[in-house]
């Protein structure tokens, strides 16, 4: 019985290095395959205009769908920073979900609100719509009042009325640089089979806001947000343009995605009852088009910028971090047919895997092979020498990932300017393996138990707002 | 290494493990000081190229300045400037082009020719970035002398080179380059189509003949016709409404029916709107909705039942077609009461009727 416990303890440590292995290669190829990617883009660019597209009309028409829960620090701003965006043809649909604090009041006043009527241009479930509002100042701008019933409700509420092609959606506190949807529309114009696009998100935290636009880019003063940072540069310039390089798009983020309105709602909306709702339909998009034929392609792109702020509490960070593990397992799991399924491709062959059984399970794997070193090395099964350089691994691993990171930053947007912040970036790739690593993993492994559990709900977010806006509780 | 190799395979297997993690560890120790390397390097390049380049674009912006106020002659002003830095001459120049415009840009445009030759040399790079930049140099800054160099990158394997050869050959002041475009409109199919008849129409008015040509010629495909419609209704080409109306009933090409139907809604005139009628009970609800739509321009109370009818439409899309055609045939008081009535499609003449204040 021993003997087997002690086989099954050495099993699991060599599971634990080969999952890590595994991961890391993963890492290191959609480093290189972004390397590569943001090169080529960064060449295209230069070929390319961006001043073109505006004043032309072959710039498609679009609908920004912000909701707007409990905002009312943040909501004008955030709308005024949307009214400046330069985009030849766009509209704004501001969902208030059934927000109990000043959120419609403000906007009425700020924007001369009145009643209206508007179309209904699909029929998508979402709460009672309270009432329809356009601006007598902005005639492109309209707030739909409705019901509380969650983010995904929300956007579907604004997808019911949205009348152009393509539609955004967005976070109501995201901050879209003025150029953003010139850029972000590129791929729709470029290949006419382009359903979806995500762009890439930053950390506002730090920054200096005018008038609802970034004007100074600054690294954020608390840790927390500064690892964030980090994180951040990781996720989307290393791994999701890696993957859309690979042509296996699975996430576009919340907070800033641009959508052709007609499959998105063929596809029947967004999924209320997940907390994943964005990684749910660009999941549910790959099989809806595979399942009918539909030629189709969802990408990224790393230049038009969606600014967001992140949690500087480590209690609100460890709930965001458990609802995104929450919503990326429910989405997994709901969408399981697809793994290692060829019919979809390379999403279903790679992409799918790594999510499901690196990111997903990964949290299990990790907590668990802490748990079982220290019970290898308290029964000598391995000695200290062996820890220490398998320690030593996972750190100059997890450093130089990020360090390839920051680096890819600096070859293409080098947004934060100042030698200060690059040795800052530095000093934060090396310490992020050393506690902040281990928090996050203990998230993600909560967030699983709770999606075990059946755990719904987004929990509560404290914002700052931008500027000197007072601070809101959602 | 023999040696090496050999000591190593001597060791037991947790010691061979030990080794490899050691060498792991330096291995990727040695990877994080090549990206801090790499980011601090590329950070110091930059902020010298940042700090030159600033320098340089502000003493060339005040000569380009003199230049186009006659103060400085051309040749007087490449006198200063370096061989190293030329290349970056004519990138600044690309830039200060385009805010300059008739006698100011032809100056401009001198300037640059004997740094152009270099340029078109880039056209044969293997970077297909290269070769798309080249073009737009070229364009810029040279498009008359160096037109037929970019004419065959229309040709050019890499699709963002052949897209920006297309896209830069159709500026305004040169339609004699529309031909070349348009035969080669069938290796863009995967382009926006909103996008390509919107670049055909920055050609001007001078393409309408070759935008007719193709939207008549039936051995074109159908969608490079129905871009050629829609460039042309951008264009508000009058005379092209009769062949769009001519395709009416003889195509069956949905985009195409589509694109002409827009065409005669806003070219066309009362002899087209027979041809339009036909087409408001269409199968196809985007053939039904742009059948309507042009109704709003060319129907007449005659009209008003089927559009009446067509508020009914199972398709919302189509029945806020006829809803806008209604109150552009005086039938809004059919509108009015259809909106003050509980009628399913009350909310949709509400809507119209909000947008026509």
């Amino acid at each position: 019985m021993v003997t087997a416990l002690l086989w099954l303890l050495d099993f699991f440590n060599g599971l634990v290095l080969a999952y890590f292995v595994l991961l890391s290669s993963v890492y290191l190829i959609t480093s290189i395959f972004a390397f590569a990617a943001l090169q080529r883009y960064a060449r295209r660019l230069k070929s390319f205009d961006v001043n073109d597209l505006i004043g032309s009309s072959a710039a498609l028409p679009i609908t920004l769908i912000a909701p707007a829960y409990n905002e009312e620090a943040t909501c004008i701003d955030a709308t005024r920073s949307l009214l400046a965006l330069h985009y030849p043809d766009f509209e704004i649909l501001v969902v208030n979900d059934g927000s109990r604090d000043a959120t419609l009041e403000r906007l009425t006043q700020a924007f001369d609100l009145v009643p209206t009527s508007r179309m209904r241009t699909a029929d998508l479930p979402s709460a009672a719509i309270r009432g329809l509002y356009r601006s007598r100042v902005h005639r492109n701008l309209t707030v739909i009042d409705k019901e509380n019933g969650g983010k995904a409700d929300t956007l579907n509420a604004g997808l019911t009325y949205c009348r152009t092609p393509l539609f955004c959606a967005m976070d109501a506190d995201s901050l879209l640089e003025p150029e953003a949807l010139i850029r972000v529309v590129r791929p729709f114009l470029e290949d006419a089979r382009t359903v979806a696009v995500g762009g890439i998100i930053r950390i506002v935290n730090g920054c200096e806001v005018t008038d609802g636009v970034v004007t100074k880019v600054r690294l954020p003063s608390s840790m927390l947000a500064r690892f964030q940072v980090l994180e951040y540069l990781r996720a989307f310039l290393s791994g999701r343009m890696g993957w859309a390089a690979l042509d296996a798009t699975l996430i576009i983020s919340g907070a800033f995605g641009l959508f052709r309105r007609s499959i998105v709602v063929a596809a029947g909306g967004f999924a209320t009852d997940t907390v994943g709702e964005d990684m749910e339909l660009v999941v549910r998009l790959h099989r809806y088009c595979r399942a009918n034929k539909i030629p189709y392609r969802i990408t990224f792109v790393p230049d038009p910028v969606a600014w967001t702020e992140c949690p500087e509490s480590i209690r609100v960070l460890g709930r965001q971090r458990d609802r995104w593990q929450r919503g990326l397992a429910e989405v997994l799991t709901r969408h399981k047919r697809m793994l290692f399924n060829p019919r979809y491709g390379r999403v279903g062959m790679l992409a799918y895997p790594y999510f499901f059984f690196l990111e997903m399970l990964g949290p299990v794997i990790e907590v668990a092979g802490y748990i079982s070193f220290a019970i290898a090395l308290a029964l000598g099964r391995v000695n200290g020498l062996y820890v220490f350089a398998f320690l030593m691994v996972a750190f100059v691993l997890g450093m130089s990932l990020s360090l390839a990171a920051v680096a890819l930053e600096e070859l293409s947007f080098r947004r934060y300017p100042g030698v200060k912040s690059l040795l800052s970036l530095f000093g934060l790739s090396v310490t992020e393996t050393l506690g902040y690593r281990q928090m996050s993993t203990y998230w993600r492994f909560r967030g699983l138990v709770s999606a075990v559990r059946g755990k719904k709900g987004w929990g509560a977010m404290t914002r700052k707002g931008f500027g000197n806006a007072p601070a809101a509780t959602k | 290494m023999n040696q090496l190799m050999q000591a190593f395979a001597a060791l037991d297997a947790r010691d061979r493990l030990l080794v490899v993690l050691i060498l792991a560890s330096v291995l990727f120790a040695l990877f994080s000081l090549s990206f801090a390397a790499a980011a601090l390097l590329l950070r110091w390049r930059n902020l010298q190229k940042a700090r030159r380049w600033s320098a340089l674009e502000q003493e060339w912006e005040m000569r380009l300045l003199d230049l186009v106020s006659g103060d400085l002659a051309p040749d007087a002003l490449r006198s200063h400037i370096s061989d190293n830095d030329a290349m970056y001459f004519v990138d600044y120049l690309t830039r200060f082009a385009q805010r300059m415009r008739g006698a100011e840009r032809r100056l401009v445009e001198e300037v640059a020719t004997p740094y152009l030759p270099r340029i078109a040399l880039q056209l044969r790079s293997r970077r297909a970035g290269t070769r798309a930049r080249a073009i737009r140099t070229l364009s810029l800054l040279g498009l008359n002398e160096y037109g037929s160099l970019i004419i065959p990158a229309l040709d050019d394997p890499s699709p963002i080179v052949a897209m920006t050869a297309a896209r830069e050959l159709c500026r305004r002041e040169n339609p004699h380059f529309a031909p070349a475009v348009l035969t080669k409109l069938d290796r863009f199919q995967e382009w926006s189509r909103a996008y390509l008849s919107a670049m055909l129409a920055g050609i001007g008015p001078g393409a309408a003949t070759f935008l007719r040509g193709t939207l008549a010629n039936t051995r074109e495909s159908a969608i490079v016709r129905a871009v050629a419609a829609d460039a042309l209704r951008t264009l508000n080409d009058i005379p092209s409404a009769d062949i769009a109306a001519k395709l009416l009933g003889r195509v069956t090409h949905r985009d195409l029916v589509a694109a002409a139907l827009r065409l005669v809604g806003q070219c066309g005139d009362a002899r087209h709107t027979a041809a339009v009628r036909t087409l408001v009970r269409d199968p196809d609800e985007l053939i039904r909705a742009q059948a309507l739509s042009a109704l709003a321009t060319l129907g007449t109370r005659e009209d008003l039942p089927s559009l009446q009818a067509a508020l009914n439409d199972q398709s919302i899309w189509v029945a806020s077609h006829a809803a806008r055609a209604l109150l552009a045939n005086a039938g809004r008081a059919a509108l009015d009461s259809l909106a003050a009535s509980n009628h399913p499609r009350a909310e949709l003449a509400r809507a119209v009727l909000i947008e026509a204040e």
